[in-house]
């Protein structure tokens, strides 16, 4: 199995005048060709940090630690990130809020030949156009948005535009940050549709970060639940949310309400511990409902457990 | 059981810009003859995509924007004929709790005179007011030591619940919710859910509730109308609508998965969705299609309607 | 109301610790406008010859004497020690500039506020007056001023403040305009607070901070003009005995090439105030807008 993205103790920090922190501490990740990876986990919980590692996008003020390699070149070595040729022609992102990815002074058509002809600068006029306007059918938007500006786009159309932005120069790896989390309920699965089948077509491995579960479920393959930085479950998609190992994710699930069940929503008690005050032990042990005392002073490590790995001391011993 | 608030053939439109105001302006409608009745302790949940109207309703309720056409009764007087001293009077049994907390709580105020704000008006005894704001803190679980707090101090969660604080303080009859978990993470949505449906039995309170996420609303409400372009097309009980749709615009709300293109929604035909809908009849993209009732239930569509009915138009 | 302010002034004082942080030229400006402050209030005590600072003594036999130990900064045409004249004028330049700044600022915080609260037709009405104000010019209306009001120092106070306010009136209103929209100003409009309740309690707060920092940079602009004025038409001196900057300067004019420090020490005064408050404000300014580090010509 190739791994296309390989991270290896990696860490990532930042840096100010006040504090240093480590949002993510030693960090183990290996991401198989051609399949969706998903980045789990609530606000604050370090996997927007992660993707913005893996494309390329930390801040210059981040500090990173370990090594993260992609597509076998190494691209972070302790506090060097070497991205050049690498960032946003091999690996891409498609940020959370779409506006922020469109230019607002210009047309979606501009944007998109601006961007092909920076990656193919042999083509010809006529060929970028065919090219824009292929990008577009791709991701299901008409001809007419061609000459359409980003505010006159809806929600979901804006999200479209920008991930055919984002598929320009052809990427193998696409970091998708939240993409649905700014779009109303029933339009997610219409972009989660979209990108699951563009993977499929373009061969892509895709890093889909996310908070929402049924999305999880609908377009990723495997799900790995990160907490307080650290992977505290990975496993398959259908496997791990039918049957959760990990305290959090379990508590995760039967706190999301589904519109076919009136069950009662289980509250997690406290909130996540944010960077810098991460509890000694198990990250989680002062919310776990199953905490006993070797979780408050040793923290568990991944281990596999049948199908999939838990970070959690009730599973390996 | 008498309806707390009746909203009746309500329109309310904005004016906005046409291209980057080289054109002028132009009316856009937000809401296009809505009627609404939120039976006394019922709890009303408004499912829509933005842009739909839902928030546009509140507003109207609240007098936040102008009314072009309609009536919106609350306990049997219409709002919008009121003169601002009484309309702040009523202004008291109607709570409020907006979507974004950190908009809704002024940054430069300590929490307690937050509080204390709604109660400004109606000129309590000190001693009454201290006992309200502890009451409601109690309520809503949040440590008295908030008071003396300002909004950054304070995570997201507790920032709603002191929203939902404030908007209980007059001890209202009616609540309007707009969104109210959309910002929050999954556990703390959790959370705020269940606090809510504690109070509603607590206070007996009604509430008007609205969202784009039809897993929290059927969690909560009793009854569901659907929103789509400024028109309901759906309302009815929860379990009915949720369990057996009849609306096609409501079957994909509640089937997201299922949906294999794009959604239109127009503004210029009669149904909202005529353009997309497979069943599409000359009549939906002329006519306004009437209610048809099933039980306590009822459906916009002309699908639905008897031939008698249909026939009248054509 | 000192809760909030409490909380405003907790923000300025953010913003000038940053600023002190990150520019040195910063600390030389803050520490020349602190001496100045110091100076403005004990000057008068400490100046050696007050009789001849007030402008009461006069010596012809000792006029225009360079500079010299028992005067530090030489003697005027009159013979008053130049130093103590300049201490004492610095007084009243300050004193003055506060006054025109402070109500200005406040003025204009509280009109441009309920201008933005105000039903549409009142909105407009008072834009337009804004803009009327705006557009005079402080000189000649402090010299049409001095007419009606008979050449007083408080002629000259008006017309500045009249000239000043509607700045800050129009920074607040734009500022509230965009508040007013929030649901923290909206829901105690709804619960039927009055607008002075409003703007008191949750517009002002919210705008005060940045407005604060450009009132104190523009002390700088505002002395500088009361200096002209009186250097233009000795408005409100009622005998050239008096010390202001700006007489001071006029005076000294006849005898600029004889006797050049009468004319030079209360110019670099002049200057050395103008700029610290001005540098002050924009220092600041700059630190919240890093483009302009690079692009310095966006600044005009």
């Amino acid at each position: 199995m190739v791994l296309v993205v390989e991270g290896k103790k990696l860490c990532v920090g930042y840096e100010s005048e006040e504090t240093a922190l480590w949002v993510v501490e030693n960090l183990d990740i290996g991401v198989e060709q051609g399949i969706t990876y998903c980045l789990m986990g609530e606000s604050g919980c370090g996997k927007s940090t992660i993707g913005n590692a893996i494309a390329g996008l930390l801040p210059p003020y981040a500090k990173t630690g370990g090594e993260l390699i992609i597509l076998g070149k190494k691209v972070i070595d302790n506090n060097n990130r070497m991205f050049n040729g690498i960032r946003g022609k091999i690996v891409v992102k498609i940020p959370q809020d779409p506006s922020s990815a469109l230019n607002p002074f210009m047309t979606i058509g501009g944007q998109l030949s601006l961007a092909i002809r920076n990656h193919f600068p042999n083509l010809t006029d006529k060929e970028v156009k065919e090219k824009t306007l292929e990008l577009l059918s791709e991701v299901r938007l008409d001809k007419e948005v061609y000459d359409l500006y980003p505010h006159q786009l809806s929600g979901g159309m804006k999200q479209r535009a920008a991930i055919s932005l984002a598929l320009v120069p052809e990427p193998k790896i696409v970091v998708a940050d939240e993409p649905t989390s700014a779009l109303d309920a029933y339009l997610r699965f219409t972009i989660s549709s979209l990108l699951k089948r563009l993977q499929k077509e373009w061969e892509l491995t895709m890093i889909f970060i996310t908070h929402d579960i049924s999305i999880a479920k609908h377009a990723c393959d495997i799900v790995s639940v990160i907490y307080a930085g650290r992977i505290v479950e990975l496993g398959k998609a259908e496997d791990i949310f039918n049957t959760p190992k990990h305290p959090y994710l379990e508590l995760l699930l039967r706190a999301t309400p589904h519109r076919l069940s009136r069950e009662k929503l289980v509250d997690i008690p406290g909130i996540p511990p944010p960077p810098g005050r991460y509890p000694l032990g198990c990250k989680f042990h002062p919310r776990c409902p199953y905490v006993f005392d070797r979780c408050k002073y040793e923290e568990p490590s991944l281990s596999k457990v049948n199908n999939r790995m838990v970070r959690c001391w009730r599973y390996n011993e | 059981m008498s309806s707390i608030l009746k909203i009746e053939d309500l329109y309310v439109s904005y004016i906005v810009p046409v291209g980057n105001l080289r054109y002028g302006y132009k009316k856009v409608w937000a809401v296009k003859g809505v009627d609404l009745e939120v039976p006394q302790g019922i709890a009303l949940g408004i499912v829509g995509g933005s842009g739909s109207g839902k928030s546009t309703i509140l507003k109207a309720v609240l007098g936040f924007v102008k009314v072009e056409k309609g009536r919106v009764k609350f306990k049997g007087v219409d709002l919008t004929k009121l003169r601002s001293k009484e309309r702040i009077e009523v202004a008291r049994d109607i709570g409020y709790v907006p979507q974004e907390p950190s908009q809704a709580i002024n940054p430069k105020m300590k929490i307690r005179d937050i509080l204390v704000e709604p109660l400004k008006p109606i000129k309590l005894q000190k001693n009454e007011i201290e006992k309200r704001i502890l009451d409601v803190l109690e309520t809503l679980d949040l440590d008295p030591i908030v008071e003396n707090m300002y909004a950054k101090e304070l995570s997201g969660g507790m920032l709603q619940r002191i929203a939902i604080a404030r908007a209980i303080i007059t001890k209202p009859s009616l609540l309007l919710l707009d969104e109210p978990t959309s910002n929050l993470d999954i556990s703390i949505q959790a959370q705020i859910l269940n606090m809510l449906i504690d109070l509603r039995q607590d206070l007996k309170l009604t509430y008007l509730f609205v969202s784009h996420d039809i897993d929290v609303v059927s969690y909560i409400a009793d009854r569901i109308a659907v929103i789509a372009s400024g028109k309901i097309v759906e309302e009815g009980d929860a379990e009915k609508i949720l369990n057996e749709p009849l609306h096609p615009y409501t079957k994909t709300l509640i089937n997201p998965e299922k949906i294999t293109e794009k959604i239109t929604l127009s503004n210029n035909s009669a149904c909202p969705i005529a353009s997309w809908c497979s069943w599409r009849l000359e009549l939906c993209l002329t006519t306004q299609p009437p209610k048809v009732w099933v039980g306590n239930s009822y459906v916009v569509c002309w699908r639905y309607a008897e031939d008698s009915k249909k026939s009248m138009y054509q | 109301m000192t809760a909030q302010l409490y909380s405003t002034l907790q923000d300025i004082f953010s913003m000038i610790k940053k600023t002190w942080r990150k520019r040195i030229v910063f600390r030389v400006a803050c520490t020349t406008i602190a001496l100045i402050a110091l100076l403005a209030t004990i000057g008068p005590y400490v100046a050696p010859y007050p009789g001849q600072g007030i402008g009461i003594e006069i010596d012809r036999t000792k006029a225009l004497q360079p500079p010299s130990l028992e005067h530090l900064l030489g003697t005027d045409n009159l013979g008053r020690d130049v130093l103590s004249r300049i201490l004492f004028a610095l007084q009243r330049a300050i004193t003055s500039c506060i006054v025109v700044v402070f109500i200005s600022f406040l003025l204009g915080l509280f009109v441009g506020s309920f201008m933005a609260l105000a039903p549409k037709y009142l909105e407009i009405l008072l834009s337009y007056a804004v803009e009327l104000l705006l557009a005079l010019p402080s000189v000649l209306l402090a010299a049409l001023l001095a007419i009606i009001m008979g050449g007083t120092y408080e002629s000259i106070v008006t017309a500045l403040i009249v000239t000043w306010f509607p700045w800050y009136g129009r920074v607040a209103y734009l500022q509230a305009r965009s508040l007013r929209e929030l649901d923290f100003v909206k829901i105690p409009i709804y619960y039927g607070l009055p607008k002075w309740y409003i703007v008191l309690k949750h517009i002002a707060p919210n705008i005060v901070a940045p407005m604060l920092i450009e009132a104190l940079s523009d002390m700088g602009s505002v002395v500088l003009e009361i200096s002209t004025i009186t250097f233009l038409f000795g408005i409100g001196i009622r005998s050239i005995e008096e010390p202001d900057l700006g007489m001071i300067i006029a005076y000294s004019l006849r005898d600029l090439t004889t006797a050049p420090w009468t004319f030079i020490a209360p110019a670099i005064t002049l200057t050395i105030i103008a700029i610290s408050f001005t540098l002050f404000g924009e220092l600041i300014y700059e630190q919240y807008h890093p483009v302009l580090k690079k692009r310095w010509w966006l600044w005009f």
